[in-house]
């Protein structure tokens, strides 16, 4: 194909118009493939109505409801089932967020809440549930998740928990209540968020079920909202340094399964963490709370009732935030650290200073939970990137200081937004400009409108595959985000492949 | 342990009625349209769930969810794809004092963050329903202020049994406010004008069918709701004929624009080779446009003659499995049937209606199961008993169906499927069912 001088002055808009691409005469910024300028309608908003603090309107939040964060811990316990005290988009919504995350199916009951029960309340969705659930799947643990309509109409759960176990008994004999143990989460969706949910969680399940017998030398993980390929790499350290563990919610072994036939019936992922494990939490040397919005709660429970340190956050990703974990792990077990370990960290600041040209002083943007925000910021600095919005979509308490503290030390001075929504901080970008967001999937849009490439990381990410099955955290987990944004930037910045030879 | 397997389903021992297999004799149908039990995995949604299904492409709107974060949050993705939505984001205080002050400020605020808006939608989701914000009055006192309708959609998620009633609750909004509030002003036409409702664009789909009836010689105004604007919809009740696509969600407003309006409307589909035949020869013959109906189906079937010869004799006798919201229930049965000669073991949907499981049962061979609102395990157990090649449905579904080791089309279908319907979406929809059942990694597993 003859390329025409109009082709090369405008953008052209489908690489596919070209039979051949021709290297001279293009340049790069104009090759981008189904990329939108700003749309047609944009105008900027009223200046007063940007930063999120000032007006009553959310737009495109960032994060979602508490019972989210409560559903996500219950998956991550081997054959638990939530209940959810509301109405069937409570449960569909979320099972539809963790298929599209993990491909994986998702097993969520509801209490199927209809006009009868926004006016009489849930006594018998609950009472009923509850044995249709014990009669269909047989679950070792129910965890009663609560919603904003079951707290507003003001269900009394405990009470109709208890109507529900003397039903049990009645029907099935008292040996019932051996093979299934109950949960009761509080998890009004208008306070908090899905973070939130899932600290809650974290300390219900540890308050119901943790029981005091003997020190068992193991140490206590309350990994947050992390991916299972994260969860694995953290085991993996701890393999490496030879800790025993109890991983509470670990959604490596439910979340992310083989495919093995033939299958059991009912289907129940082999792994997730144990009751029996959950029960002797409260027998460990410490408690880590790796995200520290998603467990402190749990933590600092077993620390008051127990006396089990908790050691919370950082997230271990990046370079210094993994020091930090490792250090701590040595320190409370008393444990060296191996050279395997010393290896892989090596490994990485060898993957940093190969890259260095690539990463220095490329501004970015960040938008995800406040833990992984945070950690992300952080790495993305010690690769010497510049950030320029920094924003957590759930209110947070360390968020701002643990990114100023980052900031701070390198001396940087971006946009920091607590509790903000993605309007805000797309504006942001828009108007400072950036050369790479990290980001979930939602980022996606601004991604395309202003023009940016967008590494994924942290929740949700469902339009990339095997995003799950990695790790970000760790040192291993680092050399891989570092290549991810590095070839990203390249992907980006330098599309034909043919300057690289 | 416990007496519980008494309770359990299973496939010899059919106790509940909302399953049965297709017999001999007289018709039998499923008991449906009842309120699921709780404490079973459903796989149906809530109203709110059904009414952002419907609405959440006409984009010269503002979309503002009244409710608490996490509605609004999930409500911005419908069908993959990602729209602006504007939330009050309730919180305690709100709850405790109502959320009206919230919803004035918030309405004025979208306002003026979206100025060219034409049109608010609101949506009223469980907690104003179950506090009682006096939505309607806001919005009333809202629409003299800000110069644009704005809409009140009650669709609390515990409203109706599922999300077919928000289906019904946005087409009514649509009815009752927008479709005949304006005039075109044009009088004469060349060619016939026709609206399409129930079709969602998925992948472009719209513009298929758009292709499709203008080669015939008929334009399309307006497409429910895959392609409208509120202009376009305003004027929706000038066009001469409804094509009815998705029976389920959209009988309500074919038949009240009838009722109203005089509008005929005609049920079609341009799922399967079949159908959509007998739909362009049923359109074309209401036009008197017969002859080039007939012309396309000729030019469209050469073009994807090779799917014929290649794919369809390899899936001969292959056995497939349903599970749907409701129209495509039997819809794909005739495609799978008639066009690809495999054989349908089960076909169940979430929330189909007596006429939707009349037309499955007339469609259905014999030993065919009917299923209505299927939970998790149901569908399991069908799965495993019945061993089918493939199984199709949605998202929820498709995982469950790989665990199992069996191929899944998924509906809607991804980005990298295309369209599935008309002739190139059939051949599209033949090769990706040649996909799931031939796959190598079925051999593997």
């Amino acid at each position: 194909m003859k390329v025409s001088g109009d082709c090369l002055n405008g953008r052209i808009k489908d690489i596919y118009d070209l039979s051949e691409i021709p290297v001279e005469g293009i340049n790069y910024d104009q090759m981008y493939i189904e990329k939108y300028p700003l749309t047609p309608e944009y105008s900027p908003p009223p200046e007063e109505l940007v930063p999120s603090g000032k007006r009553t309107v959310v737009i495109d939040p960032s994060r979602t409801c508490m019972p989210f964060g409560a559903m996500w811990a219950t998956m991550g316990v081997h054959k638990a089932i939530a209940f959810v005290q509301g109405a069937q988009g409570c449960t569909t919504y979320v099972r539809y967020t963790f298929a599209r995350i993990f491909r994986e199916p998702a097993a969520i009951a509801t209490a199927s809440f209809h006009e009868d029960a926004a006016v009489f309340g849930g006594r018998v969705n609950l009472v009923n549930g509850i044995r249709n659930l014990i009669c269909r799947y047989k679950p070792a643990l129910i965890s009663i998740v609560t919603t904003c309509s079951s707290e507003v109409i003001g269900d009394d759960i405990t009470n109709f928990l208890e109507e529900a176990k003397e039903q049990l008994v009645e029907e099935f004999g008292p040996e019932v209540l051996d093979l299934v143990k109950f949960v009761v989460v509080s998890t009004p969706s208008f306070a908090g968020s899905h973070v939130e949910g899932y600290n809650r969680a974290a300390k219900a399940y540890i308050q119901t079920l943790a029981r005091k017998v003997s020190p068992n030398n193991k140490v206590n993980i309350i990994p947050g909202m992390i991916t299972p390929g994260d969860i694995r790499e953290i085991k993996h350290i701890l393999r490496l340094m030879d800790i025993d563990d109890i991983m509470l919610f670990d959604i490596s072994g439910t979340l992310d399964c083989p495919l093995r036939l033939p299958q059991g019936m009912p289907y129940y992922p082999k792994g997730g963490t144990k009751i029996s494990e959950i029960v002797d939490m409260a027998n460990s040397m410490a408690t880590f709370a790796l995200s520290p919005d998603a467990g402190t709660a749990g933590a600092v429970y077993l620390e008051r009732k127990y006396k089990i340190p908790a050691v919370l956050g950082p997230l271990p990703l990046g370079v210094h935030n993994t020091d930090k974990f490792v250090k701590k792990l040595s320190e409370i077990t008393g444990k060296p650290i191996p050279e395997e370990i010393k290896d892989e960290r090596g490994i990485l600041i060898d993957a940093m200073s190969d890259t260095l040209h690539y990463t220095m002083g490329r501004k970015f943007a960040v938008c995800g939970d406040p833990d992984i925000a945070a950690a992300v910021t952080r790495f993305a600095c010690e690769l010497g990137m510049e950030p320029v919005a920094i924003m957590s979509g759930t209110p947070s308490k360390t968020f701002v200081q643990e990114v100023w503290t980052t900031c701070e030390e390198y001396g940087f001075k971006p946009r920091i937004i607590n509790e903000g929504d993605m309007f805000e901080w797309e504006e942001c970008i828009k108007k400072e400009g950036v050369d790479l967001i990290l980001g979930h999937s939602k980022c996606v849009n601004i991604a395309k409108e202003t023009e940016t490439p967008l590494v994924r990381i942290g929740f949700p990410v469902y339009d990339r595959v095997g995003y799950q099955r990695r790790a970000y955290v760790g040192y291993r987990g680092g050399e891989y985000l570092l290549s991810l944004i590095v070839n990203t930037i390249l992907d980006a910045k330098y599309p034909d492949d043919r300057v690289h030879q | 342990m416990m007496k519980a397997s008494t309770d359990c389903f299973t496939l010899d021992r059919v106790s509940d009625d909302h399953i049965l297999r297709k017999t001999k004799g007289a018709m039998r149908l499923p008991s449906c349209g009842q309120f699921s039990a709780p404490g079973k995995i459903t796989q149906r949604s809530c109203a709110y769930y059904g009414a952002r299904w419907m609405l959440a492409p006409i984009k010269d709107a503002i979309h503002l969810v009244h409710g608490p974060i996490g509605c609004a949050y999930y409500g911005s993705t419908v069908r993959g794809k990602n729209y602006r939505i504007f939330t009050t984001a309730m919180e305690e205080k709100d709850v405790v004092f109502g959320g009206v002050k919230k919803l004035e400020k918030t309405l004025r605020e979208a306002k003026l963050i979206m100025p060219h808006a034409k049109c608010i939608f609101v949506y009223v989701t469980c907690t104003p329903a179950i506090i009682g914000d006096d939505v309607t009055s806001v919005c009333k006192k809202a629409e003299k202020e800000l110069g644009c309708p704005v809409i009140v959609v009650n669709c609390p998620g515990f409203r109706g049994e599922s999300q077919s009633k928000g289906h019904k609750i946005a087409y009514e909004c649509l009815f009752r406010y927008i479709i005949g509030t304006r005039s075109s002003g044009r009088k004469k036409r060349s060619r016939p004008l026709v609206n399409i409702i129930g079709d969602y664009n998925i992948n472009g789909e719209t513009y298929l069918i758009k292709s499709l009836l203008s080669r015939i010689g008929i334009d399309v105004h307006c497409v429910f709701t895959g392609e409208a604007d509120i202009e376009k919809m305003a004027c929706a009740h000038e066009a001469d004929l409804n094509l009815l696509i998705c029976q389920s969600s959209g009988r309500f407003l074919a038949e009240a624009m009838q009722k109203k309006y005089g509008i005929p409307y005609q049920k079609v589909s341009f799922f399967g080779l079949s159908r959509t035949c007998d739909s362009l020869r049923r359109i074309g013959a209401y036009f008197g446009l017969g002859a080039e109906a007939e012309n396309l189906i000729i030019d469209e079937t050469k073009k994807i003659f090779y799917i014929k010869r290649d794919y369809i004799p390899r899936l001969k006798g292959k056995k497939a499995a349903l599970f749907f919201g409701a129209a495509r229930m039997s819809m794909l049965m005739d495609a799978l049937e008639k066009d690809m000669q495999m054989q349908v073991v089960f076909t169940g949907s979430q929330f189909g209606d007596l006429s939707t499981y009349m037309e499955a049962w007339e469609g259905a061979r014999e030993g065919t199961y009917l299923i209505d609102d299927a939970s998790d395990n149901e569908l399991e157990d069908l799965l495993h008993d019945l061993k089918p090649d493939v199984f199709m449905g949605g998202t929820k579904e498709n995982f469950l169906s790989h665990k199992l080791g069996i191929g899944f089309v998924l509906f809607p279908q991804p980005k990298q499927a295309g369209p599935y319907i008309g002739f190139e979406g059939f051949a599209n929809f033949v090769r990706d069912v040649y996909k799931a059942i031939f796959a190598p990694v079925w051999r593997l597993a």
